[in-house]
């Protein structure tokens, strides 16, 4: 899916997004969440899913600064540093604004280049090899797999009852189209659910039997130490927030 | 008996009260090819699942009786569908990871997956489609991924139930050699088919259901081969000095009813069809022949607007459709696809062939009487208050045709039409072409060469997205 990311175990890749989130969450704010922002950035253009995470990352952030910006610190100003007539200024309102808008930049881009840059197939593989049963990879893949099923699926009805004279169009046009496109879409998604069912079944699917991978994904020891020390740097943070 | 694979006996298998299986018994040998022949709805896709283990345990179905894989196996036997498309597990994002996934499901170790995988993709003539994205394949591609997908269980004994519905005749012809293949490596194949023709060419042995019983069982050259045929609803293989080479009679007026003009049409950044010009008179029944992926079916959406046109025109009874939308362009064309459940939702088989007339503005009177026409046509004048849900895929077939016809179109393209229907639902299919024949013209996108020769009056072959042959 994506080469850069492809040289990594997936599982590395979902460990350092968490830490990302953690580092923005419970680090000092705005310094924390600001150099976690700017590292799931650099990390996001790397492996090729730049774009998508800066705009992403853009829309969710900004709006959220501009909304809490504007509440906490204009409209609703807690401690107001200045006022104008019935505008205030409020430093802190605005920090936390500030605060909240990058720690949700952070989590969302590091975790979205994890979704759109790894495979999900390589990941439950990933996590096949670390102890996942059969049925949590069926069901992970499934997920992630069924919007563009049903969307395709959609199509297909679609195209089917415009040839038989259906208009879409204009607000009675999709209120009249209701039955006709819904309908057969359930059902087929309903059959179609029972036929991968009775699929599965005929390829040996066990639900509780631990299934292996024609191409494991490599997991080398340094990938491993790094892992672990994630994992410890996540702990590390939660020791220092809270016990602090 | 030693080398036997499969012993089934089974005095009854129920869906709720429905009984679709009564006193059947069967075995399969190593090295065997056992055909299974019936009419629709004879018990065929039951028996296949009972067979490969797999009734009573995803299907909700009451066994009564024994089915046992006297050589064991882990699985005892593998299955390959009809659909090729519900049946890959989307565990593998290529072709190869595909066929892995039952070898993975087992537990193996990489190396012994790998070499099942390069074995099942060998024997199933699909080694070159080894790195291709599976949802990117053409049907009959696809088919021979599931065959291989199920080969990579290396089952003692494999079932298919028709696996060659949705392939062209060159694609059958190397399924079949893959079978033969299969007995020649020492498996047992139990081969569930419509296709009285292949059956008598690779079975070794055949079972004849009918209504859910044992009709009767024997060589394949003298069951199949019979005339007038053991069970008419099943058909028989056509004698060759008795089958007709040449196309049934036009019954052309010459006016043309659609008329294309150097149509080029395609998906982005994929041309599929390539300067198409073609003219289809009034009266014709006409066949669109092609292997897998030749672009019949891309030629049906793109003259209903449902694939852009890069260049050319597309004119029906004189009207230009090129600017037109596809609702509009259903006033002159009906398209029937090869899934009906895409598009039926009426309660009622009435209402469901009442939609097309009512949505496109025709008088209400207009719509009842070509309503009832067309549900006469297909044979489903009696089924009209029932609810198409309860019927089977076949019969929903026919409503799906009888709910285009009844708007009149001009021209009706119907989209394998045929696949997995038994003589008798062929039958039907035909009454609609030549009753279409009267109205304008009919098209049918098919690989059923012999419908195709015994009720079209003509053919056009595509090849790469261009017409390379009319016969007349």
């Amino acid at each position: 899916m994506n080469p850069r990311f492809d040289r990594f175990n997936p599982l590395t890749l979902v460990v350092a997004a968490l830490l990302l989130t953690a580092a923005a969450y419970l680090g000092p704010a705005p310094a924390a969440p600001a150099a976690a922002l700017a590292l799931a950035l650099v990390g996001a253009w790397w492996g090729g899913v730049g774009a998508r995470g800066s705009a992403l990352a853009a829309g969710v952030a900004l709006p959220t600064f501009a909304l809490l910006a504007l509440t906490n610190g204009v409209l609703a100003a807690a401690h107001p540093d200045a006022s104008f007539g019935a505008l205030h200024y409020d430093t802190a309102g605005v920090r936390d604004a500030l605060a909240v808008a990058l720690r949700l930049g952070a989590a969302i881009t590091a975790l979205g280049a994890v979704v759109a840059g790894v495979a999900p197939r390589r990941l439950t593989r990933a996590l096949a090899a670390r102890g996942l049963p059969g049925w949590a990879a069926y069901l992970i893949v499934a997920s992630l797999e069924a919007a563009p099923e049903a969307k395709a699926r959609a199509q297909e009805v679609l195209d089917a009852q415009r040839c038989r004279g259906l208009a879409t169009g204009g607000g009675l046009g999709r209120l009249r189209a209701l039955a006709p496109l819904a309908g057969p879409l359930v059902a087929s998604l309903v059959a179609e659910t029972d036929e991968r069912a009775l699929a599965l079944d005929a390829r040996a699917f066990r639900a509780g039997r631990r299934r292996t991978a024609l191409t494991p994904v490599r997991d080398p020891a340094i990938e491993r130490a790094a892992r672990f020390a994630m994992y410890a740097a996540i702990a590390a943070l939660f020791v220092w927030r809270f016990a602090a | 008996m030693s080398g036997e694979l499969l012993r089934l006996r089974l005095e009854r298998v129920r869906y709720g009260a429905h009984v679709a299986l009564s006193d059947v018994a069967l075995t399969v040998r190593a090295g065997e090819i056992v055909g299974v022949a019936g009419h629709v709805g004879a018990g065929k896709t039951t028996l296949a699942l009972a067979a490969a283990g797999l009734l009573g345990r995803a299907t909700q179905a009451t066994v009564d009786g024994d089915v046992t894989h006297p050589a064991g196996g882990d699985p005892p036997a593998s299955f390959v569908f009809a659909n090729p498309w519900t049946q890959l597990t989307d565990l593998g994002g290529t072709v190869e990871e595909e066929v892995a996934v039952g070898p993975e499901n087992l537990g193996l170790a990489p190396a012994v997956i790998r070499a099942r995988v390069d074995r099942a993709l060998a024997l199933a003539d699909g080694s070159a489609l080894a790195a291709r994205i599976p949802r990117e394949l053409s049907g009959g591609e696809m088919q021979r991924v599931a065959l291989a997908s199920a080969l990579a269980l290396e089952a003692p004994l494999v079932v298919l139930d028709e696996p060659t519905a949705q392939l062209d005749p060159e694609a059958a012809r190397r399924f079949a050699g893959a079978i033969r293949a299969l007995a020649a490596a020492g498996r047992g194949v139990l081969l569930v088919e419509q296709d009285v023709r292949l059956l008598s060419e690779v079975a070794s042995r055949v079972l004849v259901l009918a209504d859910g019983r044992v009709l009767a069982e024997g060589d394949p050259r003298d069951l199949l081969h019979r005339h007038p045929p053991l069970d008419a609803r099943l058909g028989s293989v056509t004698p060759a000095e008795g089958r007709r080479v040449t196309w049934g009679a036009a019954r052309s007026t010459g006016t043309p009813t659609l008329e294309l003009r150097g149509l080029t049409a395609g998906y982005p950044g994929r041309e599929v069809l390539r300067g198409v010009t073609l003219t289809l008179a009034r009266g014709t029944t006409t066949a669109w022949l092609g292997v897998n992926g030749a672009g019949k079916s891309t030629l049906a959406r793109a003259i209903m607007g449902l694939v852009p046109a890069g260049s050319g025109s597309i004119i029906v009874d004189g009207e230009v459709l090129d600017a037109l939308p596809v609702e509009r362009r259903a006033r002159r064309v009906g398209l029937v696809f090869q899934n009906p459940a895409a598009q039926l939702f009426g309660r009622t088989v009435m209402e469901e062939a009442l939609f097309g007339p009512k949505v496109l503005g025709l008088p209400r009177d207009e719509g009842i009487a070509g309503a009832w026409d067309a549900l006469r046509t297909v044979g489903l004048e009696g089924e009209a208050e029932t609810n198409p849900a309860d019927l089977s895929p076949q019969a929903q077939r026919r409503v799906a045709i009888a709910a285009a016809m009844a708007a009149r179109p001009s021209l009706l393209i119907l989209d394998e039409p045929t696949a997995g229907q038994d003589e008798a639902g062929r039958g039907w299919i035909a009454r609609a072409l030549d009753r279409q024949g009267t109205l304008g013209a009919a098209a049918v996108i098919t690989h059923d060469l012999d419908f195709a020769q015994r009720h079209c009056g003509q053919s056009v072959t595509l090849t790469g997205g261009q017409v390379s042959d009319i016969e007349s």
